[in-house]
């Protein structure tokens, strides 16, 4: 019986949050997230579940409930609570078929459960507060479920159920208001010495503490530099985050990798619904990777996995056609799929290459479903699009001679750190286009050459993406004259950076001490 | 000199001259500093080309900017002949600029940097930077810094598009033997479907060539010649000598055969039957380099030398084409003289040598070439005509020298034209000889001088004798005309699925796609 309770008083949390107000309904919270914990507690180790129930407490208490709930009609009600039940019955059947020994499948549903109704909520939000508790309660439940696969220790599932708390936090606070000079000066100072040291030195250097590791092996060296420096660069006072999405990149446990790069995601305002279903459809594909690698059975995992990080990063990058998603989420997200894949066997990459190829057919046939907006901002959602429909190909292609990885970075630096700049001037314009020797350029020609050494249809995929990138460049409007504006210092850093990878894109072959 | 500074040199003359335009803008001695610098470059290139022992090759490495595509300038016999023509092709454009009227503006800057650009396809090192070039060089002719800019966009997309194809044939051979370098691909390397998809940029170029309906708006045209056919000719023959000499199979061999052919001969009919307009030298250029793509893919030594004479007579003869010259200049009659394959035009020398090539293998296919340079020589003949007052110019000397080195073409062949082909395939000994008095193939000899001396002498006193022109003359039938008033049927898009079909279908595809990733064997 005590194995049914977690879960009892999960849905009895449930209930009480669901229609109820203030105090009743941060009581309601607190309820469910003590159900996870109880969970984890019986699954895992009661000290674990403490240290991860710290993050998702504060983060309810933080984000608590002070108006009264909104009354709504019958038909708006009976929507809403069909849809959660859905949620929670496909949260159920996921749960049941990816269960953990011999636990049954309710007391480790629980943890499952909350991540559905978190994102329910979060996803068609009733009012601020519901999205707010949705963000807190979808990172909690899934960092839970990760919890619950991979059993890490105490700090990590402190650090993973902190994550919980970034939301919160923002949402608290409206975003912490636009960094100071002196937090992007950093942000782009910690950047340039990854450079440095990247390209200056062949020691690879990692920091442990406890049981939480960092290390800037491999791709995550260039891909923290970028994550940084995107960070650095942006104007809409989302530098904050920058460390965050730091610790997707450079962390080593696969919890927190995600509850960072989630945490990232649900701390950005949302754009569009449409845009953030997308976004959040491929983060919960990116989580269901690692997970079902450890709870599916041997021939299901090893199919599924691959096409799970092929699907979310190809919904990561739909949804990352605009604004600080761009900048932020899909750099973390793409390496951290770079280093999944590099995890991968042959038949596992070879399915990931077919999955990939499916989900560039998917962005470069996106263009066609624009239909809102200008015709400058259609071509320009098209160009991001499809230049994300390359990188996957860049990523799939794990080739021999490491093209691939370059020529992601080389994207990723295009659409993070160059696309969102509008630069005036020459040697501004110079950069942001798709001329030699910016990095837009190099990106593409070295993904063209790096799919060929995957497959020959790969490489025409990427001619084509290409091809169409070349066509929407003609198709946007023509830049007016510049009105002698000078380059500001982030204007000169976007610049010099783009012309400079642009020219010598092998510097990152050293970097990844190929 | 270290031979890495001497690669650098015609680059370093140009990249001089231009920064000299630079900063000293709306000098009117723009003009000949600009011409004193593409010509010091053409005087390098030759330099070093004599220099050059028969089938030796210099790559000189500077740095490893792209991964597997080394920063390489490949200096052999093909490249520096290019160079040398396509750099003395600038230098008479800018001097024939230097002293027209008409224009104000001061474009020496941008035919600088397109100059470089294009000696930087032709000295390129490897395949990939090849393609880096060939967008450099897009870029410098366009000036299209904004992608957008509405100046012929359609024209740019699809020299980017194309040249895609020489980028897959580059990640092809590295795939294969992790080099595209020149010096690194067996001659076994690059495919049938590969060599076709890699002789887009080619195409395109060549097409463009034939773009313009009118003659030159502005005093002189600069891209055409340097831009576009000369790295044309130069990829043409570049990709052979990466092939071995001929074409992958026997099956491209006749096909490329037939269709340059084809597609000259109907241009060539084109030009007879529209007469005397602006375009004709265009058309006839066209023709030209059409009929040098179909040379070029016969695999013997003899057409390989035609096709390197063609290939590089196409450039100053495409630059004289992008003068606008005066209706009582000279050049326009020598033009049109150089341009029609009989001679004493420059262009039957090549003919000849791929006729002889031709003669020894196929003689059957001897008949459509011949019937193309009949086709052009009497639409030349129907148009051509000589004015009383006649005006003697720059372009008019420059066409001289063209005639001149149809009638003694021994120094060009020697110089040239042989060193480019034996670049590009074994030429074995006593091919050819030459002689003052014209050229020995195997065991036929043509007396290039007295034949085209006597020919122009006897075209002179027909046109003096017959009224200024010759009878072939006849009105011309306006076909592009008739062809413009062909509407083709609209597309009606009536019956495609409304939006949210659209975005359902859009998503079943994907989700199916994943599921046949996942349950793929």
């Amino acid at each position: 019986m005590i194995l049914y309770l977690p879960v009892l008083v999960f849905l009895a949390g449930l209930t009480l949050a669901h229609r109820r107000s203030r105090v009743q309904r941060l009581i309601g919270l607190l309820v469910m997230v003590a159900g996870g914990a109880g969970s984890l507690a019986l699954v895992v180790e009661p000290a674990v579940a403490a240290g991860w129930a710290l993050g998702p407490i504060a983060g309810v208490l933080l984000a608590r409930p002070v108006g009264t709930r909104r009354r709504l009609a019958f038909e708006a009600l009976v929507r809403r609570s069909v849809v959660l039940v859905v949620a929670i019955l496909a949260a159920g059947i996921v749960a049941s078929k990816l269960g953990l020994g011999e636990n049954p499948w309710p007391l480790t549903g629980v943890v499952w459960f909350a991540g559905a109704v978190g994102l329910d909520w979060l996803l068609m939000p009733l009012d601020d507060e519901d999205r707010a508790s949705g963000g807190v309660l979808t990172l909690a439940g899934f960092t839970g479920v990760l919890v619950l696969a991979t059993a890490p220790g105490v700090l990590t599932a402190v650090v993973a159920g902190l994550a919980a708390l970034v939301p919160a936090v923002v949402s608290r606070w409206r975003g912490l208001g636009a960094a100071p000079p002196p937090v992007r000066a950093g942000l782009l100072l910690a950047a340039g010495i990854i450079a440095v040291a990247g390209i200056s030195t062949t020691a690879l250097f990692g920091v442990s503490v406890s049981d939480v590791r960092l290390s800037l092996a491999g791709v995550a060296l260039p891909g923290l530099g970028i994550v940084l420096l995107a960070a650095a660069l942006q104007g809409e006072g989302w530098a904050w985050l920058g460390p965050v999405a730091g610790l997707a990149v450079a962390a080593t446990s696969p919890v927190l990798r995600w509850a960072a790069l989630a945490a990232v995601a649900a701390a950005l305002p949302s754009t569009d619904r449409r845009g953030q279903r997308l976004l959040w459809a491929g983060i919960v594909a990116l989580l269901l990777s690692p997970v079902i690698q450890v709870l599916a059975a041997a021939p299901f995992a090893l199919r599924l996995s691959p096409v799970a990080l092929a699907a979310g990063l190809a919904l990561v990058a739909l949804a990352a056609s605009t604004g600080p998603v761009r900048a932020l989420v899909l750099p973390a997200a793409s390496v951290q799929v770079l280093q999944a894949v590099q995890q991968l066997g042959q038949a596992g990459i070879t399915r990931f290459q077919l999955a990939a190829a499916a989900g560039a057919i998917l962005l470069l046939a996106y263009p066609l479903m624009v239909e809102t907006g200008s015709r400058p901002v259609r071509v320009r959602v098209s160009r991001a699009v499809m230049t994300a429909g390359l990188l996957m190909i860049a990523v799939a292609a794990h080739d021999p001679l490491d093209l691939g990885s370059v020529a992601a970075f080389l994207l990723l630096i295009d659409l993070a750190v160059v696309a969102p700049a509008r630069l005036d001037g020459p040697l501004g314009r110079l950069a942001e286009s798709g001329w030699p020797p910016a990095v837009a350029f190099s990106g593409r020609v070295l993904a063209v050459a790096a799919a060929i050494q995957a497959s020959v249809a790969l490489g025409a995929l990427a001619v084509a993406l290409t091809a169409g990138l070349y066509l929407s460049g003609i198709l946007s409007s023509p830049r007016r004259k510049a009105a002698g504006a000078p380059l500001t210092v982030s204007g000169w850093t976007v610049a010099v950076v783009s012309l400079g990878c642009g020219l010598a894109p092998a510097i990152f072959l050293r970097m990844l001490h190929v | 000199m270290p031979l890495q500074l001497q690669a650098l040199l015609p680059f370093a003359a140009i990249v001089a001259a231009a920064l000299a335009v630079r900063f000293r803008p709306a000098r009117r001695t723009n003009g000949v500093v600009a011409a004193a610098g593409a010509g010091a470059a053409a005087t390098i290139a030759l330099i070093e080309l004599v220099r050059l022992a028969p089938g030796e090759r210099v790559d000189s490495s500077y740095l490893s900017t792209f991964p597997y595509a080394e920063l390489t300038i490949h200096s052999d016999a093909l490249s520096l002949s290019f160079a040398v023509v396509t750099a003395s092709t600038a230098c008479l454009l800018m001097l024939v600029r230097v002293v027209s009227r008409g224009d104000r503006r001061d474009p020496w800057f941008n035919w600088l940097i397109a100059t470089a650009a294009a000696l930087s396809v032709e000295l390129a090192g490897n395949l990939l930077l090849l393609y880096v070039a060939f967008q450099l060089l897009t870029l410098a002719w366009s000036g299209a810094l904004d992608e957008a800019a509405p100046r012929r966009r359609w024209l740019r997309f699809t020299q980017q598009a194309s040249d895609l194809g020489l980028l897959f044939v580059a990640g092809l051979t590295i795939q294969s033997v992790g080099t595209s370098a020149y010096s690194g691909v067996p001659s076994d390397t690059i495919g049938p479907a590969a060599f076709l998809v890699a002789l887009l940029p080619a195409l395109t170029r060549i097409g463009a060539l034939a773009m313009p309906l009118s003659g030159p708006q502005a005093p002189v045209l600069f891209e055409p010649a340097v831009a576009w056919a000369a790295p044309a000719g130069y990829l043409v023959l570049r990709l052979l000598s990466l092939t071995g000499g001929r074409v992958p199979t026997r099956t491209i061999e006749v096909a490329l055969f037939a269709v340059g052919l084809v597609a000259a001969g109907m241009m060539a009919l084109l030009a007879a039957v529209e007469g005397l307009r602006p375009s004709l030298p265009v058309r006839l250029v066209t023709v030209l380099a059409l009929t040098a793509l179909a040379i070029s893919a016969l695999g013997t030594p003899l057409s390989t030398l035609g096709a390197g004479w063609l290939w590089l007579l196409l450039i100053p003869l495409t630059g004289l084409t992008c003068v606008r010259l005066g209706p009582r200049s000279l050049a326009r009659v020598i033009l049109l003289l150089n341009l029609a394959l009989v001679p004493p035009g420059a262009a039957f020398i090549g003919l000849w040598l791929a006729g002889q090539g031709l003669i020894q293998s196929t003689v059957l296919s001897l008949v459509p070439l011949a019937l193309v340079a009949l086709v052009v020589a009497a639409g030349v003949a129907s148009v051509i005509a000589l004015d009383e007052h006649l005006r003697i110019d720059l372009p008019s000397g420059w066409g001289l020298a063209l005639l001149a080195a149809g009638a003694f073409p021994g120094i060009a062949l020697v110089y040239l034209v042989a060193p480019a082909a034996m670049a590009v395939r074994a030429i074995p000994g006593g091919t050819f000889q030459v002689n003052p008095l014209g050229i020995t193939a195997g065991t036929r000899f043509w007396p290039a001088a007295p034949v085209c001396l006597a020919v122009a002498a006897a075209l002179f006193i027909l046109l003096e004798r017959l009224g200024t022109r010759l009878p072939l003359r006849r009105s011309s039938i306006d076909v592009v005309a008739r062809l413009a008033t062909i509407r083709l049927p609209k597309l009606r898009l009536h019956n495609l699925p409304d939006e949210v079909t659209l975005r359902r279908a859009y998503w079943a595809v994907f989700a199916a796609a994943l599921a046949a990733a996942a349950l793929a064997r």
